[in-house]
């Protein structure tokens, strides 16, 4: 019987190492480095670093509340994430961290197919001008609610019926999330804007995705759409303005 | 507080929020809840006149195309002369009762 005490009593002990080992490694990672996104128009690759090895965890898709699709990598304190097969010219949601802990939220959207720095097809002649890097969009938190970012609430639905299939929107919030998202890459790369100082209306434009916006005089969002005219931009009034001289955060 | 209201130059409900046109001249972007215009987008964008937006609209029967704002019960088709489209300026604003 002294045999069978011994080994219920490394069992015990077995267990008890096993307790404080898996203690320890609840124990909560954190963030040593925010995510980066490096994206083409159907690629992007997510970067982000934690204070102790954990394992690589990314969720994504195209609305702000559903990051149906999962990705998984190895053990490690610096991560990284590939996606392929994006669609051009649309704005991903997503979630860095491990299977136990969600780190942080980002957001990055894909050129459009055609755009200059997307255009690449095997056809393309070797004279053409080599591709540029495109730039690497700042990585926005998630979305406020709706209510925090849409100037009329009542209006909203109208401008998502009308405008919401020009960037693939699945509903009005995710419509008025894409277009708070829009205002803080904006921000973030300079995009062009104009201040209409006789009303308070901002108006914003990507070349890059043909998207356009305009903001009320607090930041919340007036309507947001992909123009079909060319010339839109340069026919919007308000005078050039820099980010960091905006009339609100 | 209530805040003074606008009257569509296309329909002439006279419940838009904004004037349709800043004094800047940039469009309100308010899509009118009675006919659907959307101001800065439907002209300056795709280039149709009021005149035109009125005429398809009647030609619709007249609807109230809002799905997020209720139709006001005093503001019905009846008011609108279905035969004779009213010549608008862009910048008119009616003072009317507000809806
Ligand atoms: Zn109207």
């Amino acid at each position: 019987m002294n045999a069978a005490f011994t080994l219920t009593r490394h069992l015990r002990l077995l267990l008890g190492a096993a307790i404080l080992f898996i203690a320890a490694s609840v124990q909560a990672v954190e963030l040593a480095e925010t995510p980066k996104v490096q994206v083409d128009s159907t690629t992007a690759t997510i970067f982000w670093k934690t204070d102790v090895d954990c394992g690589t965890r990314l969720n994504f898709g195209t609305s702000a509340d559903a990051l149906k699709q999962r990705r998984d990598g190895p053990v490690s304190s610096t991560h990284t994430v590939t996606l392929d097969s994006l669609s051009p010219g649309t704005t991903y949601y997503f979630s860095v961290g491990s299977a136990r802990q969600k780190l942080a939220t980002g957001t990055f959207t894909t050129p459009r197919t055609g755009s200059p720095s997307a255009a690449a097809t095997p056809s393309v002649p070797t004279k053409a001008a080599p591709r540029p890097l495109p730039p690497l969009p700042a990585v926005a938190p998630a979305p406020p609610p709706t209510r925090q970012t849409w100037g009329n609430p009542q209006s909203l639905v109208d401008h998502y019926e009308r405008h919401g299939p020009d960037f693939k929107s699945t509903n009005p919030d995710d419509y008025a999330a894409k277009a708070w998202t829009f205002l803080q890459q904006a921000k973030a790369n300079a995009w062009p804007m104009k201040l209409d100082d006789s009303d308070g209306t901002l108006r914003v434009w990507n070349g890059q995705s043909g998207s356009f916006a305009a903001y009320d005089r607090n930041g919340k969002t007036k309507t947001y759409f992909k123009p079909g005219s060319p010339t839109y931009w340069q026919r919007q009034p308000g005078r050039p303005i820099k980010p960091s001289q905006l009339p609100f955060k | 507080m209530k805040s003074k209201r606008h009257s569509c130059p296309v329909c002439d409900y006279p419940g838009l929020l904004e004037p349709p046109r800043s004094p800047s001249g940039g469009g309100s972007y308010e899509i009118c809840p009675s006919c659907g215009f959307q101001f800065g987008v439907d002209d300056d964008d795709k280039g149709i006149t009021y005149t035109a937006a009125r005429a398809t609209w009647i030609a619709k029967g007249s609807p109230w195309t809002s799905k997020g704002t209720p139709q006001p019960k005093d503001w019905t088709m009846k008011k609108v002369d279905q035969k004779a489209p009213k010549k608008k300026t862009v910048k008119k604003t009616v003072k009317k009762k507000k809806a």
